[in-house]
């Protein structure tokens, strides 16, 4: 229980921890214990590199105001700490071990221990404010806790139950003391129980790390931190509004309401009054606050309210006939089966209020009880419900048009919470129930045919008022607004009228006449509309000519309309959903639009774009411009595989390599060109005379790279000319919005407008209050140029098979392939000396370390100082983790899971620093060492999601007896060679309980002893069958040149992106 | 000493005028009585009673002379008819236990469950006396703290007799009205024992309920488990960011909630209301307030004039 409502900051010192040259401090925040946790005792030591109070004052300086923040000093905190001969010291805590690149100690080395830090503490009403606020700016010189970002989480939340109205007061009586008057969060209705548990599983231990043991909660430390900011923030606003005037002069004794208020609207929480007073206050509000718990959750049974429209006589009626209208609400009793049942009251009391009827009610209430029961809590909410429960037996009772609007527009949602059920005209809340604007595209003048121009074609667009489908004057609107009904007939539909709106659509059709305008700006106007503006809804689009084609009938393009044969050329097979992927790419690039394809990973992007290369070439042979594909530098070795296998009829280039043509050597070297391929790095470099081709088309691939590039890059790949751009990306680009704006950026180039106008506009609305009708306004918006289609999709889902295998075949940095050149050429002088035994130990020796190179360096380097040096990362020193990190982006987006197999413990070891710097997370490893106990709970957590969604594992410790099948992503970072072994490990996710395609990947670094020996078993060469089951020992049986042409290192083999 | 008021007991000629439908004792047992406390409760009563008295009163108790009984905390106050035209007003008052003898009355039977245990499912034992014998009192009355005023003028009087039998016998059927009679009303007893429990077990007791869903979480496997992710966010966090939100009525809560059950006629909805809005506008002005640090953060576009210009290529 937080006892005073305060947050503690704490922090730890880089200087202190090591000698390390950055200052960084590691701000991370506890709420307080009040009452069980003691300040330092004597026994408790202190933190040995926690910063000093001063030391985060300081540090807040420029966020917090000085009187705000309390020193305090020995805290006790139960943190992790680390055994040594010496003793046990605390470890750093995860920002800022990532921050120095500090491996963490084994996990069965660590404990929780008792050590006592220096504190800040802040109030409630300051922790609203600070934690968002460094959360998403750090103060300078500090890295910011996880647990930081958690209770910045908690913050808006609180924020937003205020904003939404879910909070109510309450009393609290602590023992001995007064009665205290206390705002609180309403969190026990059914809707917040899915987010509040969520919000529990996102709870660092670090943030309830001053919590006992024994009483360590999640959910006292998630109640009482928002009770805590919801009373602050409440009490804030009334003391502002000087809300206590309004019980001056009034006796709390005499009036209990009045106690109440007593210590809710002012600083004071005591009420102040006698123990007699506050018990009775206590009682009335448990009892008043109950009878918001709805009495029959989780009950099979329900009321259930049924508001029928009016059946005869309404039709072109007057409005004084539509005035008199009856609309009969029935009440039913909702049984909660699948399908649900109604019984309508009529049943119940036939059945003499109970019988069959029983059975299904489950308590010891008749149907009738429950009925008569419900009904009154209904009545609660709608008092009108009053005259109906005057009769013995209610069935239900009539209402006018006036009372059935307020019905619906009131009462409605608000019995819904309550837990009682309202059935509803379906028209009800329907945009064709409510006056809306529609826009209306035409092309423009006379353009028949589409003029191939993208958003930049020009369409005449004008508005109409529409209700539903029907179109309504402005004299018809005008009739029906001054009605005073709220509820009339247009044509055979009922439709909601509110006073204002022919006032709204008259100011509305005056503003806009329409016009001529891009295709864009019209698209951007009709479904995002003006921001904030009196505007009428906008009800849909009506479209002719070419603009219906591209847009469909209704501004829903269809998806049936346009298929495209497959390319006769293609190699192989499409599946269905790649076919319509293939139609819809073709689709976009008849109308000159860009597009970007977001299917999930392993879905087949690369053949949807092979595949659209060729159907061009096929429409219109001799007329394609070359396609200048991007991509980074580790997936350009798939490419040119993909494209050889699937289309090896298409010319292809890859631009790459320090001999790459240059000016007039690379136009012409295109000009003979069907596809050329360039890395993201190279595209600034060789631009002066990439500018010169007339390309068809700029593909991206990984476009999620795009998201924040240096200028150079960014700027060079928007300004080469093309007709067309295409993206692709196997992000959720929908979620990401910062990506989403940079790829639609460059596909249709100042659609989304400028970037800051984007982010006011949807990125923060959605992204941070989970704005459901901006997000629907956005999907609405870039719909037809987005087509992202997940492994689980239907019609997906079918066509997969229940493995793909992906070998990822990567290239050697310029730091890998120096050390695999020099370790290969030391070795063959070596082996070319030695005989026997010893030439056979020098082999199997030199294997080791050219495999640790393909790893990594710091691998073979044995290198333990791994922070990045002037901003290089870790990841980037070799090819395989620079895919491997790609490959993991987009397993982390989709909300995987993915094993990683190594034969090294040691690599086991890099692999988790490297995901801790790149995903700010804490990976689980398991190795040989790991004992059985700890095994087993790190596989329990993995397999319920518990823990991060990526899990390392030895290939010795984990390839075997493990059922890993929550992930559904199997990397194998180096190989064994033998496939056995392999699919032993891949079935640790790939077997029964497994509902999901498994992706396996390999990795193969390009050029070296990996790609080779893969090759030989792929081809299965006589060699090959030596190698499979004999693991390595083959090759120390190989002569010198046999030797030297499996070890060494061929040309493109190098990635030469660095120096870029 | 039963026989020693003789006086007391005086013969009449005139037979007590029928009552309709008067107040009479349901058992139509020979002898009368009562389990504990009842039983306890009227001995101590009737002790000192004379022999008359009490023949004459449970007589009258049976036949139904009684036209009102009212029993309230502290305080019985009754009509019984006799012979005279008008009925006898009788008033029994007990002297009260004190405020603070409650507290601790209340305090000491809370730190041992077997007593709220006991009193919820409407056992009253005579251990229940433990505690006020504890505290120097006696739950049973001394009949000195009694006082007996009746219209009749006698003391010790049948009409007084015929009350405490029908006092007594509904005592059989609400237990807790023995606490009511020591001036404290039965069920608000019990709700102030169920109040201290809840302190005196969790050191606070709140008007707001639990959620269901904090069970759930309690259900969570226990944090300190997972030393490896101790410094963490669990992916449930992006989920929860990421969840849509829900669109509420305004005054939804408030309308729920209707009136409530406290004493007083303060206008409370009304200035609810007032304040559900002024609350939620400054949270909404709070909310736009975080928007703009966020957007201030944002890393500005990766460049800024490609962006502005940004004109379809064509």
């Amino acid at each position: 229980m937080i006892q005073d409502e305060a947050w503690l900051l704490w922090g730890e010192h880089g200087d202190r921890l090591a000698n390390v040259d950055a200052s960084t401090a590691d701000a991370t925040s506890t709420p307080k214990e009040g009452g069980g946790v003691a300040t330092a005792e004597t026994t408790v030591a202190r933190h040995p590199f926690a910063a000093t109070a001063a030391e985060i004052r300081v540090a807040l300086a420029g966020t917090l105001a000085e009187e705000s923040m309390k020193p305090r000093e020995d805290v006790v905190l139960r943190l992790p700490h680390d055994r040594h001969e010496t003793g046990e010291t605390p470890v750093p805590g995860l920002a800022l071990a990532t921050r120095l690149a500090i491996d963490a100690p084994d996990t069965e080395d660590l404990h929780l221990a008792e050590t006592a830090v220096p504190c800040v503490e802040i109030d409630a009403t300051t922790a609203v404010g600070l934690f968002p606020a460094i959360a998403e700016r750090t103060p300078e010189g500090f890295v910011v806790g996880h647990d930081i970002r958690f209770w910045s989480e908690v913050a808006t939340f609180a924020i937003e139950l205020l904003v939404d109205q879910r909070f109510v007061p309450s009393v609290i009586q602590i023992e001995g003391g007064p009665l205290r008057g206390r705002w609180v969060p309403w969190l026990a209705d059914g809707e917040l129980a899915e987010p509040l548990r969520h919000l529990a599983t996102g709870m660092p231990s670090v943030a309830i790390a001053t919590t006992d043991f024994a009483t360590s909660d999640r959910w006292n430390a998630i109640e009482s931190a928002l009770e805590a900011m919801v009373d602050a923030l409440v009490r804030k606003t009334l003391i502002g509004e000087d809300y206590l005037e309004a019980i001056e002069d009034r006796d709390p004794e005499a009036d209990h309401q009045v106690a109440m208020l007593g210590g809710l609207l002012g600083p004071d929480r005591n009420t102040g009054t006698s123990r007699e007073t506050n018990v009775d206050v206590s009682r009335g509000m448990r009892l008043w606050l109950g009878g918001l718990i709805d009495p029959v959750e989780g009950r099979a049974v329900r009321l259930c309210l049924q508001l029928t429209e009016p059946l005869e006589g309404v039709l072109d009626a007057s409005p004084e006939d539509i005035e008199k209208a009856v609309w009969p609400l029935g009440f039913h009793l909702l049984v909660t089966d699948d399908p649900p049942i109604i019984v309508d009251a009529e049943d119940v009391w036939a059945d003499g209020g109970g019988g069959r009827l029983a059975s299904v009610v489950g308590s010891e209430e008749t149907p009738g009880d429950l009925l008569l029961a419900e009904l009154g809590r209904a009545e609660r909410i709608w008092p009108n419900l009053k005259r109906a429960l005057e009769g013995t037996n209610p069935v239900g009772m009539d209402l006018s048009t006036a009372e059935a609007h307020a019905f619906l527009q009131e009462a409605r949602p608000i019995l819904q919470e309550a837990g009682i059920e309202v059935l509803s005209p379906s028209w009800w809340g329907s945009t064709a129930s409510r006056i809306g604007v529609r826009m209306i595209i035409e092309p423009h003048g006379d353009s028949e045919k589409p003029p191939a121009m993208g958003l930049s074609s020009l369409v005449d667009y004008s508005w109409e008022i529409s209700i539903g489908d029907q179109n309504v004057g402005l004299e018809e609107l005008r009739r029906l607004a001054e009605s005073g009904v709220p509820l009339v007939r247009v044509g055979d539909s009922w439709v909601e009228i509110r006073s204002e709106d022919f006032e709204r659509a008259k100011v509305f059709l005056e503003k806009h006449p329409g016009g001529a305008a891009t295709l864009g700006e019209v698209l951007r106007l009709a479904s995002v509309g003006e921001e904030d503006g009196e505007m009428p809804p906008i009800t849909g689009v009506r479209t002719d000519g070419w603009i219906k084609e591209l847009l469909g009938e209704d501004g829903i393009p269809e998806d049936s309309a346009r298929p495209v044969k497959v390319p006769e050329n293609f190699v192989g097979k499409l599946r269905p959903y790649q076919e319509r992927g293939l139609a819809w790419l073709a689709f976009l690039d008849r109308f000159g639009l860009g597009g970007c394809l977001a299917d999930d990973m392993g879905l087949g992007k690369t053949i949807q774009m092979i595949a659209l290369l060729q159907h061009e070439r096929e429409m219109r042979p001799g007329q394609v411009g070359p396609t200048l594909l991007v991509c980074p530098m580790s997936v350009a070795g798939n490419w040119r595989r993909e494209l050889e296998r699937f289309a090896p009829e298409l010319r292809v280039h890859i631009q790459h390599g320090p001999d790459r043509p240059a000016g007039d050597g690379f136009v012409d070297k295109v000009a003979e060109c069907d596809v050329v391929v360039t890395t993201y790095a190279l595209v600034s470099r060789d631009r002066p005379w990439i500018e010169r081709i007339d390309w068809e088309r700029v593909v991206l691939d990984e476009a999620q790279h795009v998201k924040n590039p240096p200028t150079k890059q960014a700027t060079a790949i928007r300004s080469i000319q093309s007709r067309h751009r295409i993206a692709l990306t196997g992000t959720p680009v929908e979620n990401r919005l910062t990506e989403l704006w940079s790829i639609m950026e460059f596909c249709l180039p100042g659609f989304l407008g400028p970037q800051g106008d984007f982010r006011r506009r949807f990125a923060i609305p959605i992204e941070r209050h989970r704005d459901e009708r901006r997000a629907e306004r956005l999907r609405h918006l870039v719909g037809p140029f987005v087509l992202r289609r997940l492994k689980t999709d239907d019609g997906v889902a079918d066509d997969l098979p229940p493995l793909v295998e992906n070998r990822q075949q990567v290239q050697l940095t310029t730091e890998q392939a120096k050390l695999y050149d020099t370790v290969v050429q030391d070795m063959l002088r070596k082996v070319d000396e030695a005989t026997g035994i010893r030439r056979r130990g020098l082999v199997l020796s030199g294997l080791v370390r050219l495999k640790q190179i393909c790893n990594h360096p710091a691998h073979f380097l044995r290198e333990t100082d791994l922070a990045p040096k002037k901003g290089e990362r870790l990841s980037q020193r070799s090819g395989k983790s620079i895919r491997l990190v790609e490959i993991l982006e987009e397993v982390i987006a989709a909300e995987d899971q993915a094993l990683i197999f190594t034969q090294f413990r040691q690599m086991g070891h890099l692999l988790a620093t490297i995901l801790r710097q790149e995903f700010d997370m804490e990976p689980l490893f398991l190795h040989g060492g790991t004992p059985q106990g700890r095994r087993d709970q790190m596989i329990e957590r993995f397999q319920n999601g518990e823990a991060a969604p990526i899990f390392i594992l030895s290939l010795k410790a984990g390839g075997v007896g493990v059922n890993l099948t929550s992930a559904n992503h199997v990397i194998h970072f180096d190989r064994w060679w033998n496939p056995a072994v392999e699919n032993q490990a891949t079935d640790r996710a790939f077997r029964i309980g497994q509902t999901r395609t498994v992706n396996v990947h390999k990795m193969i670094t390009s050029g070296t002893l990996e790609e080779r020996i893969d090759q030989m078993i792929e081809q299965k060469t006589d060699l090959a069958r030596r190698i499979i089951g004999a693991g390595e020992s083959w090759l120390t049986e190989l002569s010198s040149n046999q030797l030297r042409d499996v070890l060494a290192l061929r040309e493109t083999a190098v990635d030469d992106e660095e120096d870029a | 000493m039963i026989t020693s008021r003789e006086e007391g007991f005086r013969r009449r000629d005139d037979t007590p005028r029928k009552v309709r439908n008067g107040i009479r004792l349901r058992t139509k047992d020979e002898s009368v009585s009562f389990g504990w406390p009842a039983g306890a409760w009227l001995d101590r009563m009737l002790a000192p009673y004379g022999e008359a008295a009490r023949t004459e009163g449970l007589d009258f108790a049976r036949r139904g002379q009684t036209v009102l009984l009212n029993i309230e905390p502290g305080r019985i106050t009754a009509t019984v008819q006799d012979a005279a035209p008008r009925p006898f007003e009788i008033r029994i008052e007990f002297e009260p236990i004190g405020r603070e003898d409650w507290d601790r009355i209340v305090n000491s039977m809370a730190r041992e469950a077997k007593y709220t245990a006991k009193l919820v499912s409407g056992d009253v034992s005579a251990e229940i006396a433990e505690p006020f014998a504890a505290a120097g009192l006696s739950l049973l009355p001394d009949p000195a703290q009694v006082t007996v005023k009746c219209g009749c003028g006698e003391e010790f009087c049948r009409h007084a007799v015929t009350v405490l039998y029908l006092v007594a016998e509904r005592m059989e059927s609400e237990p807790l009205m023995i606490l009511t009679l020591r001036g404290l009303y039965g069920p608000r007893f019990l709700e102030r024992l169920q109040e201290a429990r809840l302190l005196a077990t969790s050191g606070v007791s709140r008007a707001h309920p639990i959620p269901g869903t904090a069970a759930a979480i309690r259900a969570l496997p226990p944090m300190e488990q997972a030393i490896e992710t101790f410094w963490n966010t669990g992916a449930g966090l992006e989920t929860f960011r990421r969840e849509r939100r829900m669109e509420y009525a305004p005054h939804a809560l408030l309308r729920r909630l209707g009136n409530a059950p406290l004493e007083g006629r303060f206008p409370l909805v009304g200035l609810l209301a007032s304040i559900y809005d002024s609350v939620a506008v400054d949270a909404r002005r709070r909310l736009a307030e975080l928007d703009d640090v966020a957007v201030a953060a944002a890393p500005p576009p990766p460049d800024d004039e490609q962006v502005e210009s940004g004109k379809p290529d064509a």
